[in-house]
């Protein structure tokens, strides 16, 4: 059966997935912010019994494994001792498993948490970018599949119907989403990253994600396009059905990339740090 | 197994910090700063203490460098080889294989796998 999406059913049915975060849309608007305190994210986080508890136990494990465990018993001092940026790490990836959970689609989650580490990576390894592109690079790479989680929630079978099409090589993925819905995971979550109000180098990102636009010279749109590329190359995120139709020219130019020079570290990173953080928040 | 005669090759690994253990000898210097400060800076060849240990996890270290003994015998190499191969052509299965770039990536990625 073919169905044809429309930006309105789209943002119509959005909010009957889980509530998007709040606390997530909090730290991408202190993202840029230098002055951003530690206590105003906390009492964020302090709203959400599952984020805290999550944060309290990841800090433990993350901060403190060692000789001498120590039981966090709140979150400020959890978050004191691991620091602001890798609690914003922390936070998001809790928030997103949370919200992906409720969904049972958890290899989606795996998925996104190493397309975030990739995208972290690459940004890091093709220098020229601050902590606030490091975050901005590990929040597009958590969210760049979000189309997928609104059109598996609302079409399931149809969406199984595309997949199975695309895992037997006889389109791209995009191509048979394409043909069922009228348009392609990247559109959805372009309609919905921008219904959420998310900053736009993350729309751009989360809509081109695939296919950059020719000529790109967004940095972030091309580390979240090479970040899904290395995400299946890897497979660090452990999907069925990895998948690679196109690697965009314009987007390694951008980020003078290089493959036939030495991708030890760049690699090795990835697929140390992907693993370290599905095991973490399994 | 190796031929017992050879010493298995070492080869280059990154790994979580957690899962680093003493007398894992480090493939690259290990530079920790944090806010622009440098915390440690371990050279290249230096044998990890547990004491090292507990300062990088102190000083949230996320990934070490080491070399690891590569115990695969030549045999197992080459089923690697065509295992990562057969994965690599099921993921390019409908890219433009003769890219450029694709090529790179394909033969980076099995020169990472010490293929």
């Amino acid at each position: 059966m073919v169905t044809k999406l429309s930006h309105d059913e789209i943002l119509t049915k959005a909010p009957q997935l889980p509530a998007f975060p709040a606390v997530v849309s909090h730290i991408l608007q202190t993202l840029d912010d230098d002055n951003a305190s530690l206590g105003d994210l906390v009492s964020y986080i302090e709203r959400d019994p599952v984020i805290t508890a999550k944060v309290v136990a990841a800090a433990s494990t993350v901060g403190l494994r060692g000789h001498h465990p120590v039981h966090l018993g709140d979150v400020y001092t959890a978050t004191s001792m691991i620091g602001l940026t890798r609690l914003r790490a922390l936070v998001l990836q809790t928030s997103l498993l949370q919200f992906v959970g409720q969904q049972g689609v958890l290899h989606f989650w795996r998925h996104s948490v190493a397309a975030g580490v990739c995208a972290q990576e690459l940004a890091r390894f093709t220098a020229g970018h601050s902590q606030s592109h490091l975050d901005f690079a590990w929040v597009a790479g958590l969210l760049h599949d979000i189309g997928h989680l609104w059109l598996c929630r609302f079409y399931p079978l149809e969406f199984q119907i595309a997949i199975q099409t695309a895992d037997a090589g006889l389109m791209p993925l995009i191509d048979a989403e394409k043909f069922h819905f009228g348009m392609d995971h990247a559109q959805v979550g372009r309609v919905i990253a921008e219904h959420w109000q998310l900053p736009s180098c993350v729309v751009n990102a989360i809509a081109q994600h695939h296919q950059p636009h020719q000529g790109v010279t967004d940095k972030l749109v091309a580390v979240t396009h090479v970040a899904e590329v290395l995400t299946n190359v890897l497979n660090v995120g452990r999907r069925h059905g990895n998948q690679v139709t196109y690697l965009s020219p314009a987007a390694c130019a951008v980020l003078h990339l290089d493959f036939s020079g030495d991708m030890q570290q760049l690699f090795g990173r990835i697929e140390a740090r992907s693993e370290y953080a599905i095991e973490v928040f399994r | 197994m190796t031929d017992s005669a050879q010493p298995p090759i070492q080869r280059m690994t990154y790994l979580p910090v957690s899962k680093a253990k003493a007398g894992m000898r480090l493939a690259a210097p290990q530079v920790v700063t944090e806010h622009g400060v440098l915390r440690m800076n371990l050279p290249l060849g230096h044998v990890l203490t547990d004491i090292n240990l507990e300062q990088l996890r102190a000083h949230h270290a996320d990934v070490v460098c080491v070399y690891l003994p590569d115990l695969r015998t030549e045999a197992e190499r080459a089923l690697a080889r065509v295992r990562e191969e057969t994965y690599l052509k099921h993921v390019f299965l409908l890219a433009d294989q003769q890219q450029p770039l694709i090529k790179n990536l394909y033969q980076a990625v099995l020169r990472y796998r010490g293929l």
